[in-house]
């Protein structure tokens, strides 16, 4: 295999936006959606929207687990963590996620004991070393991370821990993805759909987007010479009438998935009927919550979790973002009441969220950043 | 440095926002744990259940301390169908 930094090899991302140009058709506008925020982040983080003619518009999709969670669900996660008897462990984005009255951060500063973690093993491991605490792990994330928190339940079973539980909130993607085609807002001509998602779910999962929408959809990875490559994928596809799932990402994505890792959830997890998306209302079947034979561990049951609905601030349109109907920049309060500093919608917090990244690396007039430099 | 990815260790921002899967060399192996490294010499211990069975070496995809794939050494990282435009200039 040859060295990863051909990557960001300058050159041959000049000759794969050549080859873009040469199969756009310049009196047609097509619009593309890269469903994952880490694709969001390389798009602004590389300026790949500089490569691409300007025909080629990129949306940003859902792909965001802290940005399309719903306040409610925050709200419920901070009134646990404010239990005297709980240590409250959750992913570093998730302490800044704004809730109806404050984040998790502030009810730190306040005395609950918060602690950010880098993995759910490590919340494991504090559930062990403190015997007489509840330790409570908020769990978000999209099949990248739901076998990530499946092992660790498996793991907490199989060594009998009793004070150890999980806020499960993870959500799955193809769901929301049907539910844009499904909206009449939003004319999409294909997707770059996520790679590290599909290193656990394979590429089988995406067929319904060209067999019932006639949608093409590539499969990418992370480097900006890979999101380059998929839209070439996708131009070719649309240029040849075809519409057909594709992997870009074949070095790590197998076309079938990571069997044992979807064994592990389907062990630790079932659908629930529904789950409240921010921005797209509820979706059937688009969220994970634990199986009955994990019950015990479950922290919706042991603190009796009311599961209340809490509306988004009126100034905010995080929804109108979340399904690709308004750019950041066009929402009324981007970049003056809600800024990376102080975010009011949940879009501005992680630095994949679509409105930080413009933030951080569109707003300055898409400044371009030379894709072989190293960032 | 490793195939697959510039994603460290070190990668800045939250694992799981940005859906980072970050590949990690196997260095050494106890019961359901790997001691492992990325490209700049950062280690970290990684479950093995998703993945197993590992051998010394090998190079995983690490999501949050647990391994969720492996990199095959022999894939090709440029798909034909991109690859068309390899030293094509215009
Ligand atoms: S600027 Fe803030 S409030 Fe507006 S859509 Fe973005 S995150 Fe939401």
């Amino acid at each position: 295999m040859k060295y990863v930094s051909e990557f960001r090899d300058a050159e041959l991302a000049r000759a794969v936006s050549a080859e873009i140009a040469s199969v756009t058709d310049p009196e047609r506008h097509y619009k593309v959606m890269e469903v994952c925020g880490g694709h969001t982040h390389t798009i602004y983080r590389h300026g790949i929207k500089d490569l691409l003619p300007d025909q080629i518009e990129l949306v940003h999709g859902p792909g965001c687990p802290v940005c399309v969670l719903p306040m409610g669900r925050v709200d419920e996660g901070i009134s646990i963590a404010e239990r005297p008897e709980v240590i409250f462990t959750c992913f570093g984005d998730m302490m800044r996620v704004p809730g109806s009255k404050g984040n998790l951060l502030e009810v730190k500063a306040e005395g609950a004991d918060i602690r950010m973690v880098y993995s759910p093993l490590d919340a494991l491991r504090i559930a062990r070393e403190n015997p007489d605490r509840e330790v409570v792990f908020y769990a978000i994330g999209f099949e990248t991370t739901a076998p990530s928190t499946a092992l660790t339940l498996q793991r907490a079973k199989k060594e009998g821990l009793e004070n150890f539980s999980v806020f499960c909130n993870h959500v799955t993607i193809v769901p929301p993805v049907r539910a844009l085609l499904d909206s009449p807002d939003l004319r999409l001509d294909g997707f770059v759909g996520p790679g590290h998602v599909s290193t656990v779910i394979g590429c089988r999962p995406y067929e319904f987007m060209s067999e019932d929408y006639g949608k093409p959809c590539v499969v990418a990875g992370f480097e900006p010479l890979d999101l380059l490559q998929s839209v070439l994928m996708l131009m070719r596809q649309i240029g040849a009438g075809r519409c057909e799932v594709e992997n870009q990402y074949s070095r790590i994505v197998p076309w079938e998935g990571n069997l044992a890792a979807l064994k592990s959830m389907a062990e630790v997890f079932e659908l629930r009927p529904y789950f409240e998306w921010r921005g797209l209302g509820f979706i059937a079947q688009s969220a994970l919550k634990l199986s009955p034979a994990y019950a015990d561990f479950d922290a919706e049951l042991r603190f009796s979790v009311p599961g209340v609905r809490v509306a988004d601030p009126k100034a905010c349109q995080c929804g109108e973002v979340l399904k690709g109907v308004l750019k950041p920049h066009e929402c009324k309060v981007f970049g003056t009441a809600c800024t990376p500093e102080r975010p009011l919608g949940a879009l501005m917090v992680s630095s994949e969220g679509a409105c930080a990244a413009y933030y951080n690396f569109g707003r300055k007039s898409f400044e371009k950043v030379e894709i072989g430099s190293k960032v | 440095m490793l195939p697959v990815s510039h994603c460290t260790l070190d990668h800045d921002g939250c694992v799981v926002c940005s859906d980072a899967g970050i590949p990690l060399r196997v260095v050494s192996i106890e019961g359901d744990d790997a001691l492992c490294e990325d490209s700049a010499g950062n280690r970290a211990s990684v479950a093995l259940e998703l993945v197993a069975p590992v051998r010394v070496g090998e190079i995983l995809l690490t999501h949050g301390g647990v391994a969720i794939g492996k990199v095959e050494p022999d894939a090709p990282y440029l798909v034909p169908e991109a690859r068309a435009t390899e030293g094509r200039t215009r």
